[in-house]
């Protein structure tokens, strides 16, 4: 199911007038007129009305003078009629708008009120040329996101449409197609819309994309479990070697990590033979502590004895100093002197004898003389003392050297064991190792995932066949849609008409073959002269209509196209005749746009063929074409009438 | 005080004669035969007891006179002994006569006796101070064996 457009209609801004175009709803109608009529407008104003993202139409009278645009769709069995504000002035786009579906619709005379928005009208539209609830697009701005968008009259919009930028354009061929976000979502949606793929399809290839990214998923985890496996082998391996090595494991090589896992496990050490080590070699910190001890129980009482010793030392120096300290006094120096009369000194009788004392002193400290006194021995606690110190020492140095033997004897014995005890510590190291190894592997991780990638690549594989089936169909489509336009480029006395055309159903890019003995195809943008570029376009989307009318395919039975004279009639070198007619500069240019207005008509007639709306300056007087103008804008006619401009 | 003792001692015999009765008195209570003190210690002892800066590190009371000899204070004089002695030697002889005389003090077997009683003087008063002194050396020599010892501890070889 598709439309046509029966009309268009423009509301006065400020006002009740409107302005309607009418169109034939087959064949080509012809819009001519001179420069700023509103001509390529009437392109911009269709694309407005099939709800486009922002305003194409520019800025400037049409703007000013008009509220609102709409368009009246006839479609097989109903009709639709779109109402749009254009955006006020200061703002960009409106996302109001309006619509009827029904039969024998009439534009309203009154403006009624935009209830609708633009995501409902665009639903709507896509509906009613059949597209809803078809392709399924994902959205590259958010790759990250599985986000899907199905596909809507915005991704056929670019069929319909060749703007005067694009039908002489050599790089592209349909609008937008320059854009990678709208070439994106407008390749993704045109097997759908050339009828090459149908929604079922459209879902299949959706399946597969995300199949595929889970199988790369389930791929990635794969190969990560093999490195996981490879490395926990290899550190296995290596535990198990060394293990060999000190004598703890035998057996064949295992060539598994449960293999490994199993004989790690089952490690066995000899515990009586490491008890028996560990018992025989004596506590060495025990004996150097008991040594250390009597060593300094020795150590202090040698130390006090030194010391009593240098005090005895001290004592006879001393003793020496006192003997050099005798004094020899003379008995005769201590007898008094003679007193005067030697009487008594009270009474000064004669009866102190003094001579009788004299006589006892000298007796008594007779004794006394010529006798060297032993000097005083103050030295003999000392000495006793150090006597008693020095027994004691005696057993005090008996401990210390049983202590020493027995420390010499742990060393010998230790030195001797050292051997055992190094490689006993070597196995309690890899006995560590290897209860970390156990501990770290987790048999889990490594468990084969491969049943559900197995049932997902054959699903996969399945949906390829599949979708690969539409190959054969959409070489045919592309074999059937070149062949036309070879042929319709021939008319047109294109550049290469010995060669063949082609326009890619995958990517809509247009490609010619320049020597017709070679399979070559030529780029557009790598051939010259403008009007090779329009001819190729016009074959090319004429060609594509083709192939939408005869399928039946969701595209509006529409084609608009601007200025296709415009490489024979460049603007600046436009010469026209007091009725508007073009004056060629050489009439071959005139023959040939003719030819082509002569195509158009001609494929146009075809029952199902899409209407073909044609804006341009070109004007010929003959009657065939005369009868396809529907508009002449010239002498004050315009788009916008003039007595909407105050 | 030292000037006063000093002084007094040199000038008046019957104060040497009460310091050697004190010193007699004390040497014959610690001896058990009741012995006098010999004359060169009772020349030593007034010698010791006349001079401030000797009186005041003298023990204040009896006591081991190994002990007392081997302490800083005896041994600083030590060496001088004999010298004290002689320079003593004239009071000692004047005093003797009077303390003869007066009838306290007496010579028995070469060895220098106390006699009678003499009232004893204010304990806190310097004569009391003196008194304590000149009792402790006298007990302190009196307390040794013989007198060979108490030679070889103050350095002296007696000649004729």
């Amino acid at each position: 199911m598709s439309w046509r457009i029966k009309s268009l209609i423009l509301y006065q801004r400020d006002g009740n007038d409107k302005r309607v175009l009418k169109f034939n709803t087959h064949g080509v109608n012809v819009i001519t007129g001179n420069s700023q009529t509103g001509k390529s407008a009437v392109l911009d104003i269709l694309n407005y009305v099939l709800m486009s993202k922002s305003c194409p139409i520019p800025k400037g009278i049409i703007r000013q003078a008009v509220s609102h645009v709409g368009g009246h769709f006839i479609g097989p069995d109903s009709e639709l009629m779109i109402l749009r504000p254009l955006p006020d002035p200061g703002s960009k786009v409106s996302t109001q708008g309006w619509y009827q579906l029904g039969k024998r619709l009439t534009f309203p005379n009154e403006l009624p009120d935009m209830v609708s928005n633009r995501e409902v009208i665009r639903d709507v539209l896509s509906s009613f040329t059949g597209i809803s609830g078809a392709a399924v697009l994902s959205n590259p701005k958010e790759p990250w996101q599985a986000v899907q968008a199905e596909a809507n009259i915005r991704h056929a919009a670019p069929l319909i449409f060749q703007p005067q930028d694009i039908v002489a354009n050599r790089y592209v061929s349909v609008p937008g197609l320059d854009l990678e976000n709208h070439r994106r979502h407008m390749l993704d949606a045109l097997p759908f819309l050339l009828g090459i793929e149908n929604a079922e399809f459209l879902s299949d290839r959706a399946r597969l994309r995300h199949l595929k990214g889970k199988i790369r998923v389930l791929k990635m985890r794969g190969q990560e479990r093999q490195r996981l496996r490879a490395n926990t082998f290899a550190r296995g391996h290596k535990l198990w070697l060394e293990a060999q090595g000190v004598g703890l494991i035998d057996g064949k090589i295992p060539e598994s990590v449960p293999e490994l896992l199993v004989m790690l496990r089952d490690l066995h050490v000899d515990n009586e033979k490491r008890f028996n080590i560990a018992t025989v070699v004596p506590d060495i910190r025990e004996l150097e502590a008991r040594e250390l001890d009597t060593r300094k129980a020795v150590q202090n009482q040698r130390k006090r004895i030194k010391s009593l010793l240098d005090f005895e030392q001290a004592a006879e120096s001393h003793q020496d100093v006192v003997a050099r300290q005798i004094n020899k006094l003379s008995v005769a120096d201590l007898l008094p002197t003679a007193y005067a009369g030697e009487n008594c000194p009270v009474c000064n009788s004669n009866t102190f004898a003094s001579e009788n004392h004299r006589e006892q002193l000298k007796m008594t400290l007779s004794s006394l003389e010529n006798i060297r006194a032993v000097p005083l021995k103050i030295d003999v606690k000392a000495r006793k003392a150090r006597i008693r110190l020095e027994e004691d020492l005696v057993p005090l140095e008996e401990a210390h050297e049983s202590a020493r033997a027995k420390l010499r004897n742990a060393v010998a014995v230790i030195s001797k064991n050292a051997k055992w005890l190094a490689g006993d510590r070597a196995i309690d190291r890899l006995l560590g190792r290897v209860a970390e190894y156990l501990r770290t592997v987790d048999i889990g991780d490594m468990d084969d995932e491969d049943a559900g990638l197995a049932g997902l690549i054959s699903e996969a594989d399945e949906l390829l066949k599949k979708i690969n089936s539409i190959w054969k169909r959409r070489m045919e489509t592309q074999k059937k849609i070149d062949t036309r336009m070879t042929s319709w480029a021939r008319r047109m006395e294109v550049e290469f008409k010995e060669g063949n055309a082609s326009i890619s159903v995958e990517d809509l890019a247009i490609k010619v073959q320049v020597d017709p003995n070679s399979d070559e195809m030529t780029s557009l943008s790598e051939i010259g002269s403008g009007a090779n570029w329009v001819c190729y376009h016009l074959a090319g989307i004429l060609a594509i209509h083709d192939h939408l009318s005869k399928n039946d395919c969701p595209v509006p039975r529409t084609l608009l196209i601007d200025q296709p004279s415009q490489a024979w009639f460049p603007e600046e070198l436009k010469d026209t005749d007091k009725e508007g007619n073009l004056i060629p500069r050489r009439s071959e240019d005139a023959n040939r746009v003719r030819d082509i207005y002569q195509l158009l008509s001609e494929i146009s007639a075809q029952n199902k063929f899409s209407q073909i709306i044609v804006m341009d300056h070109a004007r010929f007087a003959d009657k065939w074409f005369m009868d396809l103008v529907r508009y002449e804008w010239r002498h004050g006619n315009k788009l916008v009438p003039e007595h909407w401009i105050l | 005080m030292e000037q006063l003792l000093d002084t007094e001692i040199h000038q008046e015999p019957m104060t040497v004669a009460v310091v050697l009765h004190w010193l007699a008195e004390s040497h014959m209570k610690a001896r058990s035969l009741k012995d006098g003190i010999l004359i060169p210690w009772a020349m030593l002892g007034v010698g010791l007891v006349a001079t401030n800066s000797t009186l005041v590190k003298l023990p204040t009371q009896k006591q081991s006179f190994t002990g007392w000899i081997r302490g800083e204070g005896a041994r600083e004089w030590r060496g001088y002994t004999k010298h004290i002695i002689l320079a003593w030697k004239g009071s000692f002889w004047r005093a003797f006569a009077f303390g003869s005389a007066a009838g306290v003090l007496s010579l028995n077997n070469g060895r220098l006796c106390s006699q009678g009683k003499i009232c004893s003087p204010d304990i806190t008063s310097s004569a009391g101070i003196v008194r304590r002194a000149a009792r402790a050396i006298g007990g302190t020599i009196g307390a040794e064996q013989d007198d060979l010892r108490i030679a070889s501890a103050l350095g002296l070889e007696f000649e004729s």
